[in-house]
């Protein structure tokens, strides 16, 4: 990270406002960065040049490479100034994946906006254009992220177009106009390796067998995270364009009960992550479950959402970090 | 030979480094040794080669290229500081890194490096043309820092995030967008930058000891050896321009006063010693005028004079001048700005009528030993008339009548170097006839020297100055006659009075006539070449000259108040806040121009359309409000009035579609109520 922080004026601190927001005047900072700093230095050098040899051109030419630092600092300035800014929902992903905060930038002029970035304590961000009357995705990077809650908080935009010498920026937090904070969700790992499903709680042990012995085939669906890839239907995958999962029926008779203490892994992190493989391969097996974890319990329970609620619960164990 | 594709992105940042680097330097390549200029080429080419494939230079091998560049410009210049051991360096190195640029900041800095390469070349030049010139290499410094900035932002992007597995592919800056924000930060800037020009307090250099430049070729020296060269250069280059401020002498009596060379040795015209510093005697008889010289940098000591100064010389600003008895204006340094003084004179004068002092006779006699033929004609003439007047007119009859001949190319003459021309070649110039005419009348025991400057000029109408040029360099010689004092006397007009009165050119016998000398009648060039000689003078004055002088000269003009100190900065402040503010509040509406809805836009032709006919939608009526009225005033259009507000309401308020859009455009073209 090149900037870590950008700072503000102590007495303004930024607090947190709706989205979106419009960037002014008052909002922005600028500096001279230390690039510029060297030019400022390289003028002075240039203008006792210019004194001591007595050459006109020099002290001109001096003088308009000093007018277009200053010219350049309104640009730099321009460049962020009338900005819209509204926080976007992200993604939940896991950890491990690339965790992207999202800001969506709308550009009202008739002005195209060059090179704008985000700042923020623990993520990076690629510099991005934003067209004429156009929106643009500025997306945050988060580095290493871990599982559980992360809010975007207080963060950073800046722009040293159009010649790196001077810094414009801005601190800002955002929620959204529920006054909820943004931020994204890091579900846990998968564990990697596919250890079979706990045997299910009162289904007969016929069914279970079956299950072992393999159920029929009943179709394909696009790959998941977290489908184990035993089940990837490799010869169909290969001709489509997706990885695609092989489907069995027959489970329905089964309640899948997951719970913390089946996971054979000690650590509490590794048991999440165990954990979660099994939330994931229930749900592509299309096998309704419930989990079970200290402190909180999701009753059986099939579908989108209950695999999203079963996999919040899973990212939020321990209260890492807990919105909500 | 593998292609080298010049569009990979990997090549893109270098392009926008070397580019820019070879504009600002290939001046710079003029005044360089060759093995400099080559090595930077050389340098370019290896580093586009090398990120082609990926290479990278090993860290003693940029050591070694290092010292050798030191050792180089040591061994050229003698040193690697200052104006010339200095660029030649930094121009070398410029080079080298090219072969190691890996960051942001290592193009950034280079640049900055360009920037000073481009500011020390006004050190060599200063002409106009160079200065239009470096303005577009300022330019495409200032656009490769801004495709710089937009590089960087792929750069770090990539090296920032590892785990991101395809950095999305940035576009390269591209050409014509950065280029004109180049164009326009220059542009705006530049109110700014001739603000400082004009109010930026000028302090009178140097802050530390100038170096010596190169030498100048100048038309004159402070020696003279006639004989020894063969060929006299000649050259268009101006030594100095004159306004008149009175009506202007006629050009055979403009002897613009150089360098007297008091003593010869056989061969050689110098002076050898100082003449004691005694104030001028002399006497002004007649024809004031005033007139002020801008005389070029010739990194000599001496000072033109056109007559004998009124009273005393003006001081120059940081200079220590004297004039001698023989009015021989000399500064203490070696003049190396350009330099204006004015003078009020009198044309004609008579110096020291009332004698000269036992030094000063004997060392105007004092003649070597040798030349016997010359002393003993000169013998003749002084045994044949007792009145020196009459022997100098003997002496240039003889010039005259004989068969002497006025060439630039005259044959080498041999020891006895006067006899030989008296007598055998009687071919060459100004200084073989000064020459020969100063020894016959020493021989002749009449007090003579030999007086060095420029003659004549040539008028630039248009500007109403005179120009002097290298080639009008001039050598005559100066007798001392009894109530007369020193008396000019000009052998060569004698032989070519051509010379004197229409200019070098005229003078030459039709051989040796040169092609690229100016001739005032003959030549079609002529009103051009005045004319860009005037822009030039205008840009010398104005421009290169504006040093303390002029700036407070021109700033009291506006204002007295201005001319200070205090003024300035004031000024400066003032004046400077208020462009940055004009160009803020410029800057700012441009922004909030929100882009027109293309709907709204359409609805807003098609309400001017009924508005024409009498029909006028109220401020606070709503479109389907205004629809229904309208219909019911205009019964026959109701059709039209209605579909369009549906359209255009359905545009702004449910989802805008593409054909609805078009739909709308064609309707409200077609509605004619």
């Amino acid at each position: 990270m090149k900037f870590p922080a950008l700072p503000y004026l102590p007495w303004r601190p930024p607090h947190l406002e709706s989205s979106p927001i419009q960037l002014n005047a008052r909002r922005l900072y600028i500096l001279p960065t230390r690039a510029g700093m060297v030019f400022a230095l390289l003028l002075l050098g240039l203008l006792v040049g210019a004194i001591n040899y007595g050459l006109s051109l020099a002290y001109l030419f001096t003088f308009w490479f000093a007018g277009v630092a200053v010219v350049a600092m309104l640009h730099t300035q321009r460049n962020l100034f009338g900005l819209r800014l509204s926080a976007k929902a992200s993604q939940p992903v896991f950890a491990g994946e690339s965790a992207r905060l999202l800001l969506e930038a709308d550009n009202p002029s008739a002005l195209k906006r060059f090179r704008i970035g985000l700042t923020h304590p623990s993520g990076v961000c690629e510099e991005s254009d934003i067209p004429v009357g156009g929106k643009t995705d500025l997306a945050l990077q988060l580095i290493n992220a871990e599982r559980g809650w992360h809010a975007l908080g207080r963060f950073g935009i800046y722009s040293c177009y159009p010649l790196g010498l001077f810094r414009c920026w801005s601190v800002l937090e955002l929620s959204d106009s529920n006054a909820t904070p943004f931020g994204v969700l890091i579900y846990p790992k998968p564990a990697a390796d596919a250890l079979p499903l706990p045997a299910s709680v009162g289904a007969d042990s016929n069914a279970a067998a079956s299950k072992t012995d393999g159920d029929d085939f009943t179709g394909l669906r696009v790959y998941q995270a977290g489908d184990t890839p035993r089940r990837i239907a490799w010869k169909a995958a290969a001709r489509s364009q997706h990885l695609l999962t092989k489907q069995f029926s027959g489970q329905q008779g089964a309640t899948l009960q997951l719970s913390w203490s089946q996971a054979p892994e000690k650590e509490t992190e590794a048991r999440l992550s165990r954990l979660t493989r099994w939330v994931l391969d229930a749900h592509a097996a299309s096998l309704p479950f419930s989990l079970t974890l200290p402190g909180r319990e999701i009753g059986k329970g099939i579908g989108e959402a209950h695999l999203r609620l079963c996999l919040e619960a899973l990212a939020r164990f321990g209260n890492p970090d807990a919105k909500n | 030979m593998p292609r080298i594709d010049l569009n990979t992105p990997l090549l893109a940042p270098l392009l926008w480094l070397i580019l820019p680097l070879a504009l600002v330097l290939a001046p710079h390549a003029l005044d360089l040794p060759i093995w400099i200029s080559l090595s930077w080429l050389v340098f370019a080419m290896l580093s586009v080669f090398s990120t082609q494939r990926k290479k990278t230079w090993s860290g003693g091998m940029k050591m070694l290229l290092s010292l050798a560049g030191v050792a180089g410009v040591l061994l050229q210049y003698g040193t690697v500081i200052g104006p010339q051991g200095g660029v030649a360096l930094l121009v070398f190195l410029s080079g080298a890194k090219l072969l190691e640029i890996q960051t942001t900041r290592d193009r950034l800095g280079l640049l900055f490096v360009g920037c000073f390469l481009l500011v020390a070349y006004f050190l060599n030049s200063q002409s106009l043309l160079m200065a239009g010139y470096m303005v577009f290499a300022a330019g495409a410094l200032v656009a490769a820092m801004i495709a710089n900035v937009q590089i960087s932002a792929q750069t770090s992007a990539q090296k920032n995030t590892p785990s991101s597995p395809q950095p999305s592919p940035q576009p390269a800056p591209e050409l014509r967008a950065t280029l004109g924000m180049a164009g326009r930060l220059l542009v705006q800037a530049l109110p700014l930058a001739l603000l400082l020009f004009l109010l930026f307090p000028r302090l009178q250099g140097p802050l530390w000891g100038l170096p010596q430049q190169g030498t100048a070729q100048t038309g004159l020296s402070d020696r003279m050896s006639p004989g020894d060269f063969g060929q006299l250069t000649l050259s268009d280059e101006i030594a100095f321009r004159v306004e008149f401020s009175t009506p202007p002498p006629s050009p055979s009596a403009l002897y613009w006063r150089g360098p007297v060379l008091w003593d010869f040795d056989g061969r050689t015209w110098q002076t050898r010693f100082a003449v004691p510093t005694t104030p001028v005697r002399g006497e002004a008889s007649g024809q004031p005028i005033a007139y002020a010289i801008t005389l070029e940098p010739h990194r000599m000591r001496w000072l033109f004079l056109l007559g004998l100064p009124r009273e005393r010389l003006p001081s120059l600003p940081n200079m220590e001048t004297t004039l001698g008895p023989d009015l021989q204006w000399m500064s203490k340094n070696p003049i190396n700005q350009r330099l204006r003084y004015q003078i009020n004179a009198d044309l004609d004068y008579r110096l020291e009528p009332d004698g000269l002092s036992a030094a000063t006779r004997n060392r105007t006699l004092a003649l070597p030993e040798g030349n016997p033929q010359a002393r003993a004609l000169a013998e003749q003439w002084a045994n044949q008339r007792s009145d020196a007047q009459a022997i100098v007119n003997q002496a240039l009859a003889h010039f005259r009548k004989e068969a002497f001949f006025y060439s630039l190319k005259p044959p080498l003459l041999g020891e006895n170097s006067v006899d030989d021309f008296l007598f055998v070649s009687r071919r060459g110039f100004c200084e073989h006839y000064a020459s020969a005419f100063v020894v016959l009348m020493r021989a002749a025991g009449i007090p003579a020297r030999v007086v060095t400057g420029y003659q004549g000029g040539e008028l630039n109408p248009l500007g109403d100055y005179w120009i002097v040029r290298q080639r009008d360099a001039h050598a005559w010689a100066e007798v001392w006659l009894p109530n007369l004092g020193w008396t000019r006397v000009d052998p060569t007009a004698a032989v070519a009075p051509n010379r004197v009165e229409r200019g070098l050119n005229a003078a030459l016998p039709a051989g040796e006539r040169q092609a690229g000398l100016m001739n005032l009648n003959a030549n079609w060039l002529m009103p051009l070449r005045q004319r860009w000689d005037l822009i030039n003078n205008q840009w010398n004055q104005w421009v290169l000259g504006y040093n303390q002088d002029r700036q407070r000269e021109f700033l009291a003009r506006l204002n007295p108040f201005l001319s200070t100190w205090q003024g300035m900065a004031w000024g400066l402040a003032a004046a400077g806040g208020a462009l940055l503010l004009i160009a803020s509040l410029w800057a700012i509406p441009h922004l909030a121009r929100v882009k027109r809805d293309p709907a709204s836009l359409l609805y807003t032709r098609f309400c001017l359309k009924l508005q024409r006919h009498g029909i006028v939608r109220g401020d606070a009526e709503g479109a389907a409000d205004f629809a229904q009225r309208a219909a019911q005033l205009r019964p026959d259009m109701a059709k039209p009035i209605h579909l369009i507000t549906q359209l255009y309401l359905g545009l702004r308020y449910d989802r805008a579609e593409a054909d609805k859009l078009a739909q709308l455009k064609q309707r409200v073209n077609a509605f004619k109520p």
